[in-house]
């Protein structure tokens, strides 16, 4: 008879415990995501950061700036590839990264670099704020060095204004080399 | 008749502890659903609520721009950038004019 009364007895502590835990695992998995939100944000910035180091610097000797700015931007996406951000939770629809690119026009050109947008979950819970998804941006505005090209019109432009006008870029000439 | 009354007497009464406490559960339940289902509760705390959309409008302003905010004037990049440059001021250590072709 003793044994029957504490088996009931045993049960309500249990369903007491499981109600409150569940608050505070509700609370506990809120932070926990904030947090993963937060760790995975960084790493896109610093994704985005890399890529766009190699957008800053990459040159294909092309004799075409803009197609050059093209193929920097397939640079920067390897660089950026290499993060593998998928496994951190981002889905590969936003696997691509965008460029601002020096020959956009209308834009202040010191905005060009490398854009990531992608989007994460806001919380775990559907019941709370779970259908909604966080946009977020990443942007890395560290400019574009002069291509070659660029260069060689620059030293030839200025070839031409030193041997007079109408001269000619092969003509021979002394320049220091100020690195463009 | 003495004998039904002593029978009722003698009868367990282990499970009315029982009984009344899944009667008190239901009742904290059904309190909880209506205040969780009220109107006013959904469009504080519910999927769409009000406090999930501020939240959300402040993690994405201070993951973009890295400062307190929450309404992105979503810059185009012809002019003013909360991050880089906001009317005099500049975080862009470069030259003021484009650079010369």
């Amino acid at each position: 008879m003793i044994n029957k009364k504490n088996k009931n007895e045993e049960g309500q502590a249990s369903i007491e415990f499981i109600l409150t835990f569940m608050l505070t695992i509700g609370v506990f998995v809120f932070f926990i995501r904030l947090a993963l939100n937060m760790s995975v944000g960084f790493l896109a910035h610093y994704a985005t950061y890399m890529a766009s180091r190699t957008y800053m610097v990459m040159d294909n000797n092309s004799n075409t700036d803009t197609s050059t700015d093209s193929d920097a931007l397939e640079q920067a996406q390897k660089i950026f590839d290499g993060f593998k951000l998928s496994r951190f939770g981002i889905s590969s629809s936003f696997s691509r990264i965008s460029a601002n690119t020096p020959s956009d026009s209308g834009k202040k050109y010191e905005y060009v670099g490398i854009k990531y947008n992608f989007k994460l979950p806001l919380t775990s819970f559907k019941v709370f704020g779970g259908d909604q998804l966080l946009d977020l941006e990443s942007e890395s505005f560290l400019g574009r060095e002069p291509v070659r090209v660029d260069c060689y019109e620059r030293i030839c432009e200025a070839m031409k204004k030193i041997n007079n006008a109408g001269g000619d870029c092969k003509d021979q000439t002394t320049l220091y080399d100020n690195g463009c | 008749m003495d004998a039904f009354f002593k029978k009722l007497k003698n009868r367990k009464q282990e499970g009315q502890a029982v009984v009344e406490y899944v009667l008190l559960l239901g009742v904290v339940l059904i309190m909880f659903l209506t205040v969780f289902r009220h109107p006013k509760f959904q469009q504080f705390l519910g999927k769409e609520g009000a406090f999930f959309k501020q939240y959300k409008l402040l993690l994405e302003y201070s993951y973009r721009y890295g400062l307190e905010g929450n309404t992105d004037p979503a810059p185009n990049y012809t002019n003013a950038h909360p991050s880089y440059f906001d009317g005099g001021d500049t975080r862009f250590f470069s030259n003021k004019t484009k650079y010369p072709e």
